[in-house]
C-alpha cells in the first residue's frame, strides 16, 4: 500500500477548515507550493489562514484545483464547458474569486477569470464600463470628457 | 496609537513595524531578510486610520497591491486594529459591479484587449488613461498580444503609388484562410490610409511604421493605429538614392534605428548610416560594413537586422551577415544547409518572430528552414517543403518570396511571374487557393493588388500602441473600422 494522501489545513475568513490534498494546492498556487518547499508549513500543527478568502470562496477555489489536477486529461472541450460552468457566478463572486486566486497565485485560475472579465468589456459602452467597474468619479474635466466624447462617438 | 499585528501567511516575514504615527496616517514597513535590496524602496504603505485604506476599500486589495510588490515573500500583514473601519467602509455591493480593483489587476484585465479597444478605453477615468498611456504598459501590451493566439492579429501592410496618389493599405492574413475562391465566401477587406505624401514603407516593428517620402528623401516613423507620427526627418545626402536598408528596435536603449545604404547616381556606394530616433534624432556611419546588400531589405528578429551574403569566391557560400542594432556591430550566422551547385540565393523572412530562410532544392522544391532560437546553429529546423510544380510558372532559379507563414504551415507567397496572391498548403495535397480581396479602398482600382503587388512590398504589421519613447502622447488620434 502507498502512503497516505497528504493534506493541508486551510483556514477561511470565518475560521472554517479545510482539509486539501498537499499535491492539488501545491500544483496550483505557487504561494502555497513555496510554502512547503521552504519548509514553512507544519504539517502536524500549521494551517494556513487565509484571512481575506471567505468559506465560499475558498471552497470553489478548492474546487477548481481539485477538479483540474485530477481532469487534465480530460479533452480541451470538456474542461472549458466545466471552467465556464465553474465561472457561472454573479460579479461579487467573480471579484472574490479573482482576489483568492490572486492571493494564492493560481495562474490558470487567474487567467480564466481575467479572460472572463475581458469579455465583459467588450464591445461595452462607456457607461456599461464604469458601472462594471464601480468608478463613480472619472476624474475628467468637463472640456476633457466632451473632448473624449468628440473622438469616440460611438463608446458613449 | 498601537497596532496590534500579526503574521498573515506564514513565510520569509519576519516582523512588522509601525515606524511612524499619528491620528489619521500611519506608515508601516515590513521588515524581511528575505527581501531583495531592490524593493526595500517601496515597502512602506501608507494608509489612513479614519477612512480605512487609501483608495483600496477593502482589505484585500490592499493586500493584494503588497503581495505583488514583495514577489519574493509570502509574508503579508494584515492589521487588526484597522480591521472594522475598514469594514464600515465597505458596504454590500450591488450585484453587477465588480470591486475597486487595483492598478496591478486592471492592468492584467486591459493586456487581454486589442490596442484599438484600448484607446477608447482610455477615455473610461483618469487612472486608466494613465496607464494606458503609459510606454511600459504599451511595450508589454504589444509583447503579450503577439505571444497570445487569442489575441494576435497579424496584418499586412503595403503602400500604393499611382502619380502623386498614395495609399498605405492594410488587411488581416487570418481570414484569408477561409476566403478561398469559392463564391460564397466574403472576400478580405483592405482598410487604406491616404496619404498627403509619395511613400514607400521601409520597416514594422512593435506596430510603428518606418516611411520614406520618396521625392525628398525624407522618413518618419508612424503608429498607424493612434495615428502618433514623429516629425519627418531629413536623409543627410541629398541626391542619394536609397538602396537598401533595415529597420529595427534596440531595446536596450529603447530606440529605433533605421540603417540605409544610400547611392550617388553613377558612383560607388557609400557607407551604410545610422539613423537613431530620438529627441535629438542622430546619424552614424558603419564604414566597416562588410558588404553592400543589392536586394532584399534587412530582416528585424531578435534586436537583429539580418541579410543574405554570397560570402568571397572561394568559399561560394551563403551567410547570413547581421548587425546588432544596440552594439551598432555586424556579424554572421550559419545557414543549415551545405550549399548545393543548385542552390540559388536564399531568402531571408521572419515568422512566429524567428528568423526563416527559404532555399530552393535541387530544382524539385523549396525547403523552409526556422531558426528556433536566434544565432544558435543547433537550432536550425526544417519548417515546411514547398513543392515546385505546384507553384505553377515556376522557372528556376528564382527565388522564392514568402509573404506570410501560417501557424499551420499554409504559405502566403507570390510565384514568379504570376503576381497573384496565393496559399500554398503543404498538409493538403500541395493545394493552392486564392484568396479573394477587396482592395476598392487603396486607390489602385485600376490595378487591383493582388495582380501588381510585388512580394517584397508586404510587411507584417501588429497593430500597438507604442510610441518611440521620445514622442509624447497623440494630440489627435486615427481610429479605423
Amino acid at each position: 500500500m502507498g502512503s497516505p494522501v497528504k493534506k493541508i489545513m486551510l483556514c477561511s475568513s470565518e475560521k472554517e477548515i479545510f482539509s486539501v490534498e498537499e499535491q492539488v494546492m501545491v500544483q496550483h498556487s505557487v504561494i502555497i507550493n513555496n510554502m512547503i518547499e521552504d519548509g514553512s508549513y507544519n504539517h502536524e500543527e500549521s494551517k494556513i489562514p487565509l484571512d481575506c478568502v471567505d468559506s465560499k470562496t475558498l471552497k470553489k477555489v478548492i474546487d477548481y484545483c481539485t477538479h483540474h489536477t485530477h481532469h487534465h486529461n480530460d479533452n480541451q472541450e470538456d474542461l472549458e464547458a466545466w471552467d465556464a460552468q465553474f465561472l457561472n457566478v454573479d460579479s461579487n463572486g467573480l471579484y472574490d474569486l479573482l482576489m483568492a486566486a490572486n492571493y494564492l497565485e493560481i495562474r490558470n485560475l487567474l487567467d480564466l477569470i481575467y479572460g472572463t472579465i475581458k469579455n465583459m468589456i467588450k464591445g461595452k459602452k462607456i457607461d456599461e464600463i464604469r458601472r462594471i467597474f464601480n468608478i463613480k468619479d472619472h476624474g475628467f474635466t468637463p472640456e476633457e470628457e466632451e473632448q473624449n466624447r468628440k473622438e469616440y462617438p460611438h463608446f458613449y | 496609537m498601537v497596532l496590534s499585528s500579526r503574521r498573515f501567511l506564514a513565510g520569509s516575514l519576519n516582523s512588522i513595524s509601525a515606524m511612524r504615527s499619528s491620528d489619521s496616517v500611519l506608515i508601516l514597513e515590513v521588515v524581511s531578510s528575505g527581501l531583495p535590496s531592490a524593493i526595500s524602496g517601496c515597502n512602506a504603505v501608507v494608509m489612513t486610520t479614519a477612512q480605512g485604506v487609501l483608495e483600496t476599500p477593502r482589505p484585500d486589495v490592499f493586500l493584494v497591491r503588497r503581495h505583488r510588490r514583495f514577489k519574493n515573500t509570502l509574508g503579508v500583514v494584515m492589521t487588526t486594529a484597522l480591521h472594522p473601519v475598514i469594514a464600515e467602509s465597505n458596504p454590500l455591493e450591488t450585484t453587477t459591479t465588480i470591486n475597486t480593483l487595483s492598478e496591478d489587476l486592471i492592468a492584467e484585465i486591459l493586456f487581454r484587449l486589442p490596442a484599438r479597444n484600448l484607446l477608447e478605453l482610455k477615455t473610461v477615468c483618469k487612472s486608466w488613461k494613465t496607464l494606458i498611456s503609459n510606454s511600459r504598459f504599451a511595450l508589454n501590451h504589444f509583447r503579450r498580444s503577439i505571444a497570445d493566439p487569442t489575441m494576435t492579429n497579424p496584418r499586412l501592410v503595403y503602400s500604393t503609388r499611382h502619380f502623386v496618389d498614395c495609399n498605405i493599405g492594410f488587411f488581416p492574413v487570418q481570414p484569408l484562410l477561409k476566403n478561398t475562391s469559392s463564391p460564397s465566401s466574403n472576400p478580405t477587406t483592405v482598410v487604406s490610409f491616404e496619404m498627403k505624401d509619395c511613400l514607400e514603407i521601409l520597416g514594422s516593428c512593435n506596430g510603428l511604421l518606418c516611411l520614406l517620402e520618396i521625392i525628398c528623401n525624407f522618413v518618419r516613423l508612424w503608429n498607424p493605429c493612434t495615428g502618433v507620427e514623429s516629425d519627418w526627418i531629413e536623409i543627410e545626402q541629398r541626391g542619394v538614392e536609397v538602396v537598401n536598408h533595415g529597420f529595427g528596435y534596440d531595446h536596450v536603449h529603447d530606440r529605433y534605428k533605421l540603417l540605409l545604404f544610400v547611392q550617388k547616381r553613377r558612383q560607388e556606394p557609400t557607407s551604410p548610416m545610422v539613423l537613431t530616433f530620438g529627441a535629438n534624432n542622430s546619424w552614424s556611419t558603419m564604414p566597416d560594413f562588410p558588404f553592400y546588400p543589392q536586394r532584399c531589405k534587412g530582416e528585424f528578429v531578435s534586436g537583429t537586422l539580418n541579410w543574405i551574403h554570397k560570402v568571397p569566391v572561394t568559399l561560394n557560400s551563403w551567410m547570413i551577415v547581421f548587425f546588432d542594432l544596440a552594439r551598432e556591430s555586424f556579424g554572421e550566422v550559419f545557414l543549415p544547409f551545405m550549399n548545393g551547385e543548385n542552390v540559388c540565393e536564399p531568402v531571408l523572412q521572419v515568422a512566429r518572430e524567428c528568423l526563416c530562410v527559404c532555399v530552393d532544392h535541387q530544382k524539385s522544391h523549396f525547403d523552409v528552414w526556422i531558426m528556433k532560437e536566434y544565432g544558435v546553429q543547433e537550432s536550425w529546423t526544417k519548417l515546411i517543403v514547398i513543392s515546385h510544380v505546384e507553384l505553377k510558372h515556376y522557372e528556376p532559379p528564382y527565388p522564392l518570396y514568402l509573404v506570410y507563414i501560417y501557424e499551420n504551415g499554409v504559405v502566403l507567397t507570390i510565384p514568379p511571374t504570376s503576381y497573384k496572391l496565393v496559399l500554398y498548403d503543404p498538409n493538403d495535397h500541395n493545394r493552392l487557393h486564392y484568396p479573394l480581396f477587396d482592395s476598392s479602398s487603396d486607390g489602385m482600382t485600376k490595378f487591383p493588388m493582388s495582380e501588381r503587388a510585388a512580394p517584397r512590398g508586404f510587411h507584417v504589421f501588429h497593430e500597438s500602441l507604442v510610441s518611440p519613447s521620445h514622442l509624447g502622447l497623440p494630440s489627435e488620434v486615427a481610429y479605423w473600422d
